[in-house]
């Protein structure tokens, strides 16, 4: 714990930059949600051992239909879900690449691109677009190239938690249309980081409402997208909570923090609405809440489909 | 109202409970963007509260309470294997539910006719947005109390079901309380 | 039959819940009208108003999502939630 303890303190007083201090935060509170989603499953377990007492006979039940199982070597076919060594490195390829995404997004938006506590503001005159990008030409390229490596890694985050959810169907329907949802998400996600680029490409050349356009079209792109985000959860929430006892793909407190997370992003929609004040592109109802909640919501599910590699693992053993 | 004793067992899931509290954190911000607002345009937003129907949201204050009333009464029901008078309680809440979303939808459109919308000015556009966004929560409550209520009439109520029931009762609950915050923030104040 | 009495034992708090919350709804009115007559320095009756409804809350709560039945840190955590924001904004809307 000290090291985190340090890093705090390091933000705290890292008034020499703005900017880094907010990464650091913004890690720093990343970490607190990591303890806060272990304490969840230390409460679970104890639920659901509280509750073991009333299901006994359903469990002994199970465990006599294994015995049989074993005594008629069908054991292999039931068991067959979890003796496959290459699904658990490719799910903790696919839990890292959208660990990776969040760290990418730190740097790229947040610390040197300029995106996340906004630089811009939707109610500025053109002219002050032009001014304030040309002010910080250089990070907001190199920001975009980050954003650009955080954002494609979408896909193989989208894609490892379709495969989990693919394992606990019998016949494919919600996996697939996760599939759908990841690639139109990574495709919308990528779009954001093209056009931040295009604006910091020649905002002396292009007429200042066009570069005006381009930060409008990014946040219109990361925000406004609220059904192809909140719909990509909702379709991760529902094989969760509609699956049988005992069959979940994640653990069903899972599927209530997707809900939750399309809540936080359905603000993202007033942006067409308003253009000064806590509802427009540069306020806390529809940026802030929405971009917080995502990064938490990559970091839930980060975290869920390492634990579920976990459970894997003591089942077959190391 | 003594407590009865406590046990370890939470109402509900405990994912709904993250849900609740996921909620609770996100309009507290709304709850304090208001009163920041009220605090920085005091005339505007004490002008703008006198053209509210103070009877309109009384009334939907009732009955939301009342809704919360009934399906807390047939979740209690249905926990003592009386689940088959249930599902008319379940049925009474949605009633009263749909009875909020009538009223909501009277009340602005009257405000839309008399030419006020969110673009009037600061205390329209929080009191339409932030309503809108409870709006939202009252309309996905009245669909998971109809699932309620067919799940309260189905045959043998399990543990399981029990839970549903409770989750989803606490989903609808949750809405309520909210309203309570808005209406005394919006109207009273 | 005893099924029914069990009930009716238990339904007793919510309804006493329901008049105590619908009652308490005529004080945060009556608050609130005393707060919007006097011009200027309605303070205590714009606590009013706010605590009332943080009382409903609470009350909805406890009596309503089960927090009675509830383990201890969640029925806390709720408790503290309620303390917080209803000192927030009474200390926003009076400072």
């Amino acid at each position: 714990m000290l090291p985190f303890f340090y890093m705090g303190v390091f933000a705290w007083s890292g008034t020499f930059c703005y900017r880094v201090s907010l990464g650091t935060w913004f890690a720093w509170v990343m970490l607190l949600i990591y303890y806060v989603v272990k304490a969840i499953d230390r409460v679970e377990q104890e639920e659901t051992a509280s509750a073991q007492g009333q299901r006994y006979a359903l469990t002994s039940c199970a465990g006599l239909l294994r015995n049989l199982a074993h005594a008629f070597g069908w054991e292999n076919e039931l068991k067959e879900k979890n003796v496959d060594p290459l699904f658990r490195k490719s799910m903790v390829f696919c839990a890292w690449s959208g660990l990776i995404a969040i760290v990418l997004f730190i740097i790229g938006g947040v610390i040197l691109g300029e995106m996340l506590p906004p630089l811009l503001r939707a109610n500025d005159p053109p002219e002050e677009f032009v001014r304030k990008v040309n002010e910080h030409l250089l990070s907001i390229r190199i920001g975009s190239v980050f954003l650009m490596l955080s954002f494609a890694l979408f896909g193989p985050f989208g894609a490892g938690i379709a495969a989990l959810t693919r394992r606990a169907e019998k016949s494919p329907v919600f996996s697939y249309v996760q599939l759908v949802f990841t690639s139109c998400g990574t495709l919308v996600a990528v779009l954001v980081a093209f056009t931040w680029a295009l604006m910091a490409f020649r905002p002396d050349v292009y007429h200042p409402t066009t570069v005006q356009m381009f930060a409008d079209f990014a946040y219109f792109l990361a925000v406004f997208s609220v059904p192809v985000f909140g719909g990509w959860c909702v379709v991760i929430a529902l094989p969760i909570l509609l699956a049988e006892e005992g069959q979940e793909c994640f653990p069903r407190w899972v599927g209530y923090v997707n809900l939750w997370a399309v809540l936080l992003f359905a603000p993202g929609q007033l942006v067409l609405f308003f253009k000064e004040g806590p509802f427009s592109w540069h306020g806390i109802v529809a940026l802030w809440i929405p971009f917080v909640a995502f990064f938490l919501w990559i970091l839930i599910m980060c975290l869920s489909m390492l634990k579920a590699v976990k459970a894997d693992d003591q089942v077959t053993g190391p | 109202m003594e407590a009865p004793a406590t046990n370890n067992q939470i109402p509900g899931e405990l994912g709904i409970w993250l849900f609740v509290a996921g909620d609770l954190i996100v309009f507290s911000v709304f709850f304090i963007l208001i009163a920041l607002g009220q605090k920085e345009n005091a005339d505007i937003f004490v002008q703008s509260r006198g053209k509210l129907d103070l009877w309109v949201g009384v009334l939907n204050t009732l009955l939301l309470l009342t809704a919360s009333w009934f399906v807390a009464i047939a979740v209690e029901r249905c926990r003592t294997g009386l689940g088959a008078t249930a599902s008319r309680y379940f049925s009474l809440g949605i009633l009263c539910g749909v009875g909020f979303v009538a009223n909501k939808s009277l009340e602005w459109g009257s405000k839309i006719t008399q030419g006020i919308n969110p673009a009037t000015n600061e205390f329209f556009m929080y009191f339409f947005v932030f309503t809108g966004i409870h709006l939202l929560h009252v309309l996905v409550g009245i669909g998971v109390l109809c699932l309620l209520r067919s799940v309260s009439r189905s045959p043998g109520l399990n543990e399981r079901r029990i839970r549903t029931l409770e989750s989803g009762a606490t989903f609808w609950h949750l809405v309520d309380l909210l309203w309570v915050v808005l209406f005394a923030l919006l109207y009273l104040l | 039959m005893s099924n029914e009495k069990q009930s009716i034992a238990a339904i007793a708090p919510l309804t006493l819940a329901w008049g105590i919350l619908v009652a308490a709804t005529g004080i945060g009115w009556w608050f609130g009208h005393t707060a919007q007559i006097a011009q200027d320095g309605a303070r205590l009756s714009i606590a009013g108003v706010i605590v009332t409804a943080f009382f409903k809350v609470w009350l909805i709560g406890f009596q309503f999502m089960e927090l009675k039945r509830a383990p201890r840190w969640l029925r806390h955590g709720y408790d503290a939630w309620v303390i917080v924001v209803c000192v927030t904004l009474v200390c926003i809307c009076l400072r």
